[in-house]
């Protein structure tokens, strides 16, 4: 079968760098990544090596000893067009990293610069790049490993790319629905990067985390004395959204009264900032999403059948982890990676039975779930091996899975009353359930439980350690 | 080429103007922590070629040579944090771009010292920190933390 975008295990990579320590360090940069780097001293050894093999992706420093690198540039720019190239300049050359780019550089760095900063460049100009979309038919729409930022290469995932990629190209409205944490904005930015507008700003509102009074001005700005604590003049997401793209999630919690007004904005890309008489006019594209199914809050009279069917146009639904198969395992694996790198732990594959744990859990949190179960392992235990004893699945979760157990299955506990646990257990699922809901975050779970950071660290390691519990 | 030990730069205390310790940490942050004494090792023999070169342009007075070879050197340097080698070569850079040979050359002729000096903090640093024994010993179940580069 094709694939739409090429496999990044294919992705060929090559990095002109006459200091061989430099070359090393951005090699090293990159290790993690699905590339087949090779490194040129030389820019003549560059352009053989263009004759014989030609990259996906080209890292170019300008200073090379034997050709100026913006020869080398244009040389490979001429010949290559689609070929991307990231320049790199030394600090304070700004003007050359200018002119390469007028030169037909894709994007440039200014050294010293971090390997996150690499990365970000190097997957933003991969997954954007025309060479990686190149026009298929339906039945050869097949995506290995990666699509724009989503992780996952299960047949419900592959579906929904392909809805991805075709709802880019329109500019049409989308209603994205799927459960909490199963990636609705990341969906909106992937259609947003992959749309015409990919240039123009992404402004995402979450219409469930803003006051009913604060959400008008939020969407559509106000004038200055709109109301009390309006003190000067603000531009709303409308606007800042401007020629391109607004994306409203949580939508189904917005009050029926807005939801005429919105309703207005959509058809008529006018609207008025809150205390104006002024209207005015913007170019957007509305993506909207919900983690409720929006038909039966129709039928329950909380939504608009009316908006509901002007936002309806493109719907999209992101299927939930526990139907994503083996996608659980991709998932898991970067994130191991992900937060290994950021907590300095080293924790290099899962053992057979965490990986059964997680193919087997249910996954009511979903990804977000599933972000939280890995952090937590890593940032609790010993590597390099995650094993099944290191996932804390939490009760919610938990009791999930048992509501789909078998009928026989026997059950631990009474559901109507709540367990009954020793009391250093208790605190112990406590500090774990607040480090979950802050992603591992020490300060913010600490705060949550009324302790000081020190506190919550020095409980928690008694209360790991038999001998110490009180 | 080999650089003699200066008593500059004793292992009992990294000189802060020799050598930034925050570069390598935010390194050890950014690359494999095991590949620092690698780093270091390629930089030394990379370091030495470029000294060679650079003492052979100061006898030649041939400034192009000069400015070639302390560019190509500059980069590692600043990423490794060797902050006087680093200030040193990006004057003889502004010098010879400015086509002021005198001031090059003058400049170029410190350059095999502070390199010296410089690649001495960087092996006591890494000597006196455990990223140099995470080569030697088994793979720990828990990463060399940044923590560990601090001097």
């Amino acid at each position: 079968m094709s694939q739409q975008i090429k496999s990044q295990k294919h992705q060929k990579l090559l990095l002109i760098e006459d200091d061989t320590t430099i070359a090393r360090i951005y090699q090293e940069y990159l290790h993690n990544e699905p590339l087949e780097i090779t490194h040129s001293e030389t820019g003549s050894s560059a352009l053989d090596h263009f004759k014989t093999d030609q990259p996906d992706i080209v890292i170019l420093d300008l200073h090379l000893p034997d050709i100026p690198g913006s020869k080398i540039l244009k040389t490979i720019h001429k010949q290559h067009p689609n070929c991307p190239i990231i320049v790199i300049t030394a600090h304070g050359s700004i003007d050359t990293a200018v002119k390469a780019m007028q030169t037909g550089a894709s994007d440039f760095l200014l050294k010293p610069f971090t390997s996150e900063r690499l990365i970000l460049i190097i997957r933003r100009i991969m997954e954007c790049h025309p060479s990686n979309h190149p026009i298929k038919t339906p039945q050869q729409d097949h995506y290995h490993h990666k699509f724009c930022n989503f992780i996952g290469t299960s047949p419900a995932m592959q579906t929904l790319y392909q809805k991805i990629q075709r709802a880019g190209n329109s500019k049409a409205a989308i209603f994205i629905t799927g459960e909490s944490g199963t990636g609705k904005e990341l969906t909106a930015e992937a259609i947003h990067q992959l749309s015409p507008r990919q240039t123009k700003p992404f402004i995402a509102l979450n219409c469930g985390a803003i006051p009913d009074n604060l959400i008008e001005s939020e969407i559509f700005g106000h004038v200055k004395g709109a109301f009390t604590s309006a003190l000067e003049n603000r531009s709303g997401a409308a606007i800042e959204a401007d020629g391109g793209t607004l994306f409203l999630d949580e939508l189904c919690e917005m009050n029926h009264a807005l939801q005429v007004k919105l309703l207005r904005f959509i058809q008529t890309g006018t609207f008025r900032r809150v205390g104006s008489d002024k209207i005015e006019t913007v170019d957007v594209r509305f993506i909207c999403a919900t983690n409720r199914n929006p038909w039966k809050e129709v039928e329950e009279g909380r939504f608009r059948a009316d908006l509901y069917y002007r936002l309806n146009v493109i719907p999209l639904n992101i299927p939930p982890l526990n139907q994503r198969g083996e996608d659980v395992i991709q998932l898991a694996t970067h994130y191991m990676k992900k937060y290994a790198n950021e907590e300095g732990v080293i924790f290099t594959n899962f053992s057979d039975e965490a990986k059964d744990a997680l193919l087997a859990h249910h996954w009511p949190g979903n990804v977000r779930e599933l972000q939280n179960i890995i952090r937590n392992a890593l940032v609790l235990n010993d590597g390099p091996t995650l094993t099944r004893s290191m996932l804390t699945f939490t009760a919610k979760s938990e009791a999930k899975n048992q509501a789909l157990m078998p009928a026989n299955t026997p059950q631990l506990t009474n559901p109507l009353t709540p367990e009954i646990k020793p009391l250093w257990r208790a605190e112990h699922d406590m500090i774990r359930s607040a480090l979950n809901r802050y992603d591992g975050n020490v300060q913010k779970a600490a705060e949550i439980l009324e302790v000081s950071p020190s506190t919550l660290y020095r409980r928690l390691k008694e209360l790991s350690e038999p001998t110490k519990r009180t | 080429m080999s650089f003699p030990p200066q008593k500059s730069c004793t292992p009992q205390k990294i000189d802060e103007t020799i050598l930034n310790p925050q570069a390598l940490i935010q390194l050890s942050k950014d690359i494999r922590i095991s590949m620092i004494p690698v780093l270091i090792e390629d930089f030394e023999k990379n370091a030495a070629t470029r000294m060679t070169a650079i003492t052979t342009a100061i006898k030649e007075e041939n400034i192009k040579t000069l400015h070639h070879h302390a560019h190509a050197l500059v980069g590692s340097a600043a990423t490794l944090g060797c902050l006087q080698l680093q200030s040193l070569l990006s004057a003889i850079e502004t010098a010879c771009h400015k086509n002021d040979q005198s001031k090059a050359l003058e400049l170029a002729a410190q350059a095999n010292t502070i390199c010296t000096a410089s690649i001495t903090a960087l092996k006591d640093n890494t000597k006196k920190h455990p990223i140099a024994s995470s080569l030697n010993s088994k793979p720990s179940s828990r990463a060399q933390t940044s923590q560990n580069l601090k001097p």
